[in-house]
């Protein structure tokens, strides 16, 4: 796993992202999305994850829908209107930090 | 490989020994403990037991042998494990405060919206009417039948609660009541402060303000916490049926 202090800035967005990608999700699910895309590079944990989706449904971003599976209740996270709003502001916002990390580390110095 | 239901009452009794107290907090941790079992299991061949303590320490729990004395009390014997819950209780710490913002928010959007409702109006006329109208007679009646009229809810609520329609140890609904206790207890705090503060007893032109200006506050705390307990049994129900 990569270095996870350096992810930890992202995770909002992340979850935004796979939320908008896939309509609804629960949290085992969303571990586990993460692991498969990145391939075992990058793990959310489950002290980081709970937090953060208590706070983007604290934020108004997510709304919950709760269903039944099995013998157990399912809690389903979803993005609501602003928080799709949102992921569109996110999104462009972790690009162009991406872009500027690039032209930083790119960047040739000269003294 | 799914879980058993006695499989998922086991879990949901070492989260309840862990420290975590609330069901609503449990079922969302439950499944997630749950559904990593059952992933372990199949792809590694764990036991339950393994399994368990992996997902329980990836919460970040300690986990610790567990010893219990023999029947002849000489002898500690191992007795399996047991979580410190530790992991468990910062993330219900984290919900709550959480639970907390989204209240507030809630909160004033309700008090907001009262003010557009025609009900609302007529109940809080209503309400001026009758303390108005018996403050003629007796002030002392006058504001018994004002905290009557503003009261009355709390005993739908008891009522409620003692017959099983609002689920207990709900964090939500724990957290909504808050709003209401906090509105209460400034009937407490203003009348002593002012008996400190000026030597008398506050009088009923006072008194009566005080419950006019505070009636669409603790109206939209009512209907804050009916909002919640509403949402909260069918999940209940959802989850014991």
């Amino acid at each position: 796993m990569g270095n996870s202090k350096l992810y930890r800035g992202s995770l909002h967005t992340i979850i935004l992202k796979l939320l908008e990608e896939h309509g609804k999700m629960y949290g085992y699910e969303i571990t586990q999305k993460v692991k498969e895309i990145t391939k075992g590079e990058l793990n959310i944990t489950e002290g980081a994850l709970y937090p953060a989706l208590h706070k983007l449904e604290a934020e108004e971003l997510l709304d919950v829908e709760v269903a039944k599976v099995e013998n157990r209740l399912r809690k389903y996270y979803k993005l609501t209107e602003k928080g799709s709003k949102e992921t569109v502001t996110k999104l462009k916002e972790l690009e162009e930090y991406i872009r500027n990390m690039h032209t930083l580390v790119n960047a040739k110095w000269s003294i | 490989m799914k879980l058993t239901q006695e499989q998922i009452q086991y879990i949901d009794n070492y989260l309840k020994r862990s420290g975590v107290t609330y069901w609503d907090v449990r079922a969302e941790l439950l499944d997630h403990i749950a559904s990593a079992i059952e992933e372990e299991i199949t792809t590694n061949k764990s036991t339950f037991e393994e399994a368990l303590k992996s997902v329980s320490i990836s919460f970040g729990n300690q986990v610790r042998k567990r010893y219990i004395l023999n029947k002849d009390n000489t002898k500690w014997i191992p007795a399996g494990t047991f979580s410190d819950g530790e992991g468990f209780k910062k993330l219900q710490r984290e919900k709550q405060k959480q639970i907390g913002k989204k209240n507030m928010k809630a909160y004033w959007k309700q008090v907001y919206q009262l003010f557009f409702s025609a009900r609302f109006y007529a109940e809080f006329i209503l309400m001026i009417l009758l303390v108005t109208t018996i403050s003629k007679f007796s002030e002392k009646w006058a504001l018994g039948v004002a905290f009557l009229y503003l009261l009355h809810p709390i005993f739908l609520i008891a009522y409620k609660y003692f017959k099983g329609e609002i689920p207990k140890k709900s964090l939500h609904i724990h957290m909504s009541m808050l709003g209401l206790v906090l509105w209460f207890n400034l009937f407490n705090l203003v009348p002593n402060c002012y008996q400190i503060f000026f030597d008398t007893k506050l009088d009923f032109q006072i008194y009566a303000w005080m419950l006019i200006l505070l009636y669409p506050f603790i109206k939209a705390s009512f209907v804050r916490y009916n909002n919640v307990c509403k949402k909260y049994k069918k999940h209940y129900d959802l989850m014991v049926n």
